[in-house]
């Protein structure tokens, strides 16, 4: 796989999803491996319905009543799929951290601001009310609240939705976590405000020295912001790379096709996935072939008969494609 | 805050107004009146009673003479019990019915919420299916089925409570309160159990898991709110069909509360008893709704603002 | 690119709904033994020899022998006590289903009308909801049935007159959501008449909400229909209602438990199977609930 000097501060190995159905077992992620280095920025891109959401909820033990988690997730020396309950409650909001899809329904509507964020610090760090108030309104004064001291005593209503992801933004990084999930944590915003909340996130992540994974499927965030990307579809890595070197020279057909939607690179924000051909697959049953065959342009025979088998293909790089040739 | 209040109780002192109106005319509209049935008056005599009950004068002037006596909160004689007023009667049956009441209420808000918690913490297991039974049993049979075969068995077979009346101290309260609050007992069960299953599945409470503040604190701090909202929204219709049920529930057990004077004087056609127990239920309603609004708002910041 | 707005198609849904109804066992149990019930009560009597109201005073209270001519014994008129439920069962089956049908009918078109007009008569019809709301529901049910010169018709329309608001508001409240949809604007831009919208797709699209609350309804006019006859205001002897049967055997319960439990054992009955069978129906409509 990758290899690097450094210890990584997150591995995830053979990592899957399923969901039980009345109509049987679905399979939202399939056999996704992959290392995060601390302080490092890696971005998961897929469309919507790849699993991306999945894997950040099964690390943080949050899957839906339905859902199982196998394989391992490796983190500061645990595997959090095995951790009992209490073990886990000591890592998920003081080492790892996570910011949801949709700010205006993930705050608690009847607590004051304020109290959600101190109730973290109260619980992992045993600050006192005071202290721990403190804290949060020195945090949402760093997030850019205009007069943090008053608006902690507000509800989550009185805020606006940019606002109240910058919250959710303040609340994620208040225990300086090691490392953060961002699930597409602008797409609920509006357009002019979205940049602006990625940056904030961005650095005040580094100032904390968090690596962050941040799920997205919008490739211009992409390239603004991450060290790495790993390209989903249907539940499985089609293709990892350096940021640079994926948009440069892509080597798997479904992350062409991605960047080939893409008007312009260099525009500020660009239009989301999924002006791809076909329908997006979303978690199904087990496929004997490549997931992305019916919709691929370059689609060979034995791309429906056998599952393309992950190639690294260079320095950090690796894609699942049967045109795709080992790096010697 | 206040702006709120003064209007809804606005709101209620006219829908009190409309139901005494309609209760005025739908009384004396309706066939019979309250000596009608006595075959051993005299037509004289009964055209003399009723002139000091002032029954014989044109209807508009019987309602003026009525909303007049209701701002001096006078309510008058009843026709049936002719030597109290029923302010008199209210007030010797009051007592009765809002222990009754109260205890209803009670039991049935702390056993319903406990069997609905306890049901949604653990989907499918033993407290679920009890709860789920019980809910069926009290949705499902009545209270006049329920409590004369309560009383049959518990009182009648075993003795283990009196049969009914009001000289037993507490230990007459017993069945009539279980009986009362059955019905109610089912409804908030169900009505916690889905909210509570609800408000797990909210994205804040997602948030509040991934906090890692442990399972006892985000039930605590952050699903109970959420559940018992609706769960409050419904004690204005619970108090309702407490009202209906304790006119039941003092039939049954022979207590002697107001509940049961209203059927008696409403097929005796006994108008000022009616016409004061009328006004009694209706504001009690009314004050419990606005009650429910309030504590709702207390507990949920968004209603707070719009009134 | 064009958006093509198509309405959704509500005839194949409540196909699958009442598929998904039908693999509840509870609830489909539950139909059969109401059929059952149901088929009892109007046809069971005319297997005997007399009515309900007949004294047979050679058997005054018979004991049960389910041999005999009386199987479930008579009561201290040596009226024949299945007969009497029997008949009971026919006043209460009718009035709950016939009430429920009135009171969901007026209430989905006082509601239909209230949703999807809107504006100054929404708020007049809706506010005169909200006082009915603010009736104590007994008082008023009591006093129109007094109004109405008691007897079963004025029992019926006082029952029926409280019980269409429920209905009333739920309609309202999905006529109003459907005014905003897509499709309607669309079949208003295609030149639809308001007739037409309301025939066509608020109706169709209500269906469901009304089957569901509308099962819910029967339950509940039976149970007024009964407590009224309990209270002695409803259904008279001798004409037998379950309501007006329960009384007689409370009255009689130290010496003869028979007279309570078989009205009440038949009217918990049906009770619980249209309480199962309004719950699966629910289930069926709204899965998400669960
Ligand atoms: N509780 C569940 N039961 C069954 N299937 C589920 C459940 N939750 C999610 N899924 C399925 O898992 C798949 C992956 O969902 P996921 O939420 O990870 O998508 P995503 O990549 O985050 O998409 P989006 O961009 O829309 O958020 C989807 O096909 C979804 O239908
Ligand atoms: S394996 Fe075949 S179908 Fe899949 S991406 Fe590669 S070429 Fe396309
Ligand atoms: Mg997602």
């Amino acid at each position: 796989m990758i290899r690097m000097t450094a210890e990584p501060l997150l591995s995830i190995r053979d990592l899957s999803v399923r969901f039980r159905l009345p109509e049987g077992e679905a399979v939202a992620v399939d056999g996704v491996s992959l290392d995060l280095m601390p302080g490092e920025v890696l971005g998961i891109v897929g469309e919507s319905g790849s699993g991306k959401s999945q894997i950040l909820y099964a690390m943080m033990g949050l899957l839906a009543s339905n859902g199982r988690a196998g394989g391992q997730v490796r983190f500061q020396g645990q595997d959090l799929l095995s951790l009992p309950p209490r073990a886990l409650d000591r890592v998920r909001g003081q080492s790892l951290s996570m910011i949801f899809q949709d700010p205006m329904t993930s705050l608690n509507p009847f607590m004051r601001v304020g109290d959600q964020l101190a109730e973290t610090l109260r619980v992992h760090q045993g600050l006192s009310r005071d202290a721990a108030w403190k804290a949060a309104v020195a945090m949402l004064d760093r997030v850019r609240i205009p007069d943090a001291a008053s608006r902690a005593r507000r509800y989550p209503h009185e805020f606006s939705g940019g606002m109240r992801q910058r919250v959710m933004i303040a609340m994620a990084l208040l225990a300086k976590p090691r490392l953060l999930l961002a699930d597409e944590p602008t797409t609920a915003l509006d357009v002019t405000i979205q940049a602006q909340v990625l940056d904030l996130m961005a650095e005040l992540a580094r100032e904390t020295g968090t690596s962050i994974i941040l799920v997205t499927h919008d490739l211009g965030v992409v390239a603004r912001l991450c060290d790495r990307v790993v390209v989903l579809y249907g539940g499985r890595v089609m293709e990892e790379a350096r940021t640079e070197t994926l948009f440069d020279n892509a080597a798997h057909p479904y992350t062409r096709g991605l960047l080939a939607a893409m008007p312009r690179l260099e525009a500020p924000l660009t239009p989301r996935l999924g002006t791809i051909p076909g329908t997006p697959r979303s978690g199904g049953g087990d496929v004997s072939g490549c997931p992305f065959a019916p919709r691929c342009p370059d689609r060979i025979d034995i791309c429906t008969k056998a599952r393309p088998p992950m190639r690294i293909t260079g320095e950090g790089r690796r894609a699942a494609c049967h045109l795709v040739e080992e790096a010697q | 805050m206040i702006r709120f209040v003064v209007k809804r109780l606005w709101n209620g002192a006219l829908t009190l107004a409309a139901l005494v109106t309609l209760t005025f005319f739908v009384m004396r509209l309706a066939p019979g009146g309250p000596f009608s049935k006595n075959r051993k008056l005299s037509p004289e005599v009964i055209a003399n009673i009723e002139a000091t009950y002032h029954l014989d004068e044109p209807l508009w002037m019987q309602f003026g003479r009525f909303v007049w006596g209701l701002l001096r909160l006078d309510l008058g004689p009843s026709t049936r019990f002719r030597d109290y007023s029923v302010g008199d009667i209210i007030a010797s049956g009051l007592p009765y019915s809002l222990t009754i009441g109260f205890w209803a209420v009670i039991v049935a808000t702390t056993v319903g919420i406990a069997l609905g918690v306890a049901g949604a913490l653990r989907r499918n297991g033993f407290t679920d299916y009890a709860a789920g039974t019980i809910g069926v049993i009290g949705i499902a049979i009545p209270i006049f089925v329920i409590g004369p075969v309560m009383q049959a068995v518990f009182a009648l077979k075993l003795s283990w409570v009196p049969v009914g009346g009001w000289n037993d101290g507490w230990r007459s309260l017993i069945l009539p309160v279980i009986v009362l609050s059955l019905p109610n007992i089912a409804y908030i069960s169900r009505l916690t159990r889905t909210s509570m299953i609800e408000t797990m599945r909210e994205n804040y409470v997602r948030t509040a898991r991934a906090k890692g503040i442990g399972e006892w604190r985000t039930i605590w701090r952050h699903t109970l709110k959420g559940t018992l909202l609706p769960v409050i929204a419904y004690l204005g219709p619970a108090t309702a069909a407490i009202i209906t049920g304790s006119i039941l529930i003092e039939t049954i057990f022979a207590l002697p509360g107001i509940g049961r004077h209203f059927v008696d004087a409403a097929l005796n056609r006994d108008y000022p008893l009616v016409m004061g127990i009328t006004l009694l239920y209706g504001g009690l309603l009314i004050l419990f709704n606005i009650a429910t609004d309030l504590v709702r708002a207390w507990l949920d910041p968004r209603l707070r603002h719009d009134g | 690119m064009t958006v093509e707005i198509v309405p959704p198609r509500p005839v194949s849904t409540l196909g699958l709904q009442f598929r998904r109804f039908r693999r509840n066992r509870l609830a489909m149990a539950s139909v059969y033994v109401l059929t059952l019930i149901v088929l009892a009560c109007f046809f069971g009597p005319m297997f005997f020899p007399f009515t309900g109201q007949d004294a047979d005073f050679g058997n005054i209270s018979a004991p049960i022998d389910l041999f005999s001519i009386h199987p479930f014994g008579t009561d201290d008129f040596g009226r024949d006590l299945l007969v009497r439920v029997l008949e009971g069962g026919q006043v209460s089956l009718t009035i709950g289903f016939l009430g429920a049908l009135v009171a969901g009918v007026i209430g989905v078109l006082y509601g239909a009308v209230a949703g999807y007009v809107g504006g100054r008569l929404d708020g007049l019809m809706m506010r005169l909801v909200e006082i009915l709301y603010g009736f104590p529901y007994v008082i008023l049910v009591i006093l129109l049935s007094l109004l109405l010169g008691g007897g079963n018709v004025a029992l019926f329309a006082a029952i029926v007159f409280t019980l269409w608001l429920t209905p009333a508001v739920i309609v309202r409240a999905q006529a109003q959501s459907l005014a905003r949809k897509e499709f309607i604007e669309a079949a208003r831009a295609g030149g639809m008449t308001h007739r037409q919208i309301v025939v066509e797709h608020i109706v169709p699209n209500c269906v469901s909400v009304v089957i569901v609350y509308g099962s819910l309804l029967v339950p509940e006019v039976i149970l007024s229909e009964s407590f009224l006859s309990f209270l002695g205001i409803g259904i008279k002897e001798p004409q037998a209602s379950w309501g007006n049967l329960i009384q007689a055997g409370t009255a009689a319960m130290d010496t003869d438990l028979r007279l309570l439990l078989l009205p009440g054992t038949m009217l918990a009955i049906v009770l619980f199977c249209l309480n199962f069978i309004a719950d699966g129906l629910r289930d069926a409509f709204d899965p998400n609930d669960r």
